[in-house]
């Protein structure tokens, strides 16, 4: 897989399993990132939860993973703060 | 051009007489506060507005088989605001079918953009489609860093056919 990542940052702004083409437009106004190849499959988070050594990926610690919410229970909560009044 | 009667019409012909090509892409899903349902970037939720903080639109589509290069890729959206140096994440991924979903991404969080309240707004995604290809499904993860809400109309697509 090709990873492209900021070289001053280590933020991975880019990765490509089938489309080993251009990479002139890949690194296309991006003047301090380049790109690697690395042995692996994607990863299953998003780019943002990961960063590129030059070597390998590991988890960015400025990435919060999401919390879904659940809107019924919510909305069931609201209900039952208003019951009480 | 004109092409004479009986005259015999090659593939360049047609690429002369067709130009360009555009597609628009509606956003499908948008939501506040929490994760929409959503697989990776990919959803088909109808879409409000996106907002502050870490508000999240996506829009999903899919890229003709006649296309070649793109020509303009960028999303519309209405600001609520006026900002010179407007925070907005952007990321993108594609594959064509047969393809795991996460084949190729790419994503943007450095630019920033000039809003101007109530004006209608392209934001350039061509960066973050450097490799899309005809065939190729997308999603558009568009993630509002900034100080008012945007409303977020879909993507649209000019292309030049291969």
């Amino acid at each position: 897989m090709e990873v492209r990542y900021n070289l001053i940052t280590k933020e991975v702004t880019g990765w490509w399993t089938s489309r080993n083409n251009s990479l002139e437009a890949k690194l296309k106004n991006r003047p301090d990132e380049a790109i690697i190849e690395l042995d692996i499959e994607p990863p299953p988070k998003s780019l943002r939860a990961y960063l590129c050594d030059g070597e390998k990926l590991t988890p960015s610690s400025a990435y919060i993973e999401p919390v879904k919410v659940d809107k019924m229970a919510e909305l069931e909560d609201r209900l039952a703060a208003l019951e009480k009044k | 051009m004109a092409i004479a009667t009986g005259e015999q019409i090659t593939a360049a012909d047609v690429l002369a007489i067709a130009g360009t090509f555009e597609k628009f892409y509606p956003a499908t899903v948008g939501e506040s506060y929490t994760v929409p349902s959503a697989y990776g970037k990919y959803a088909a939720i109808p879409i409000v507005k996106s907002g502050y903080p870490n508000n999240l639109a996506f829009i999903t589509g899919h890229v003709p088989h006649d296309f070649g290069s793109v020509v303009e890729l960028v999303a519309v959206v209405i600001p609520n605001g006026t900002s010179a140096t407007f925070n907005l994440d952007i990321s993108s991924m594609y594959a064509a079918a047969g393809e795991a979903y996460n084949a190729n991404g790419e994503s943007d969080a450095a630019s920033t953009y000039n809003l101007t309240e109530n004006q209608m707004t392209e934001i350039d995604l061509s960066g973050i489609f450097s490799s899309i290809a005809a065939g190729d499904y997308f999603g558009v993860l568009i993630d509002n860093h900034g100080a008012f809400d945007l409303k977020v109309l879909g993507v649209r697509l000019k292309y030049s056919t291969s």
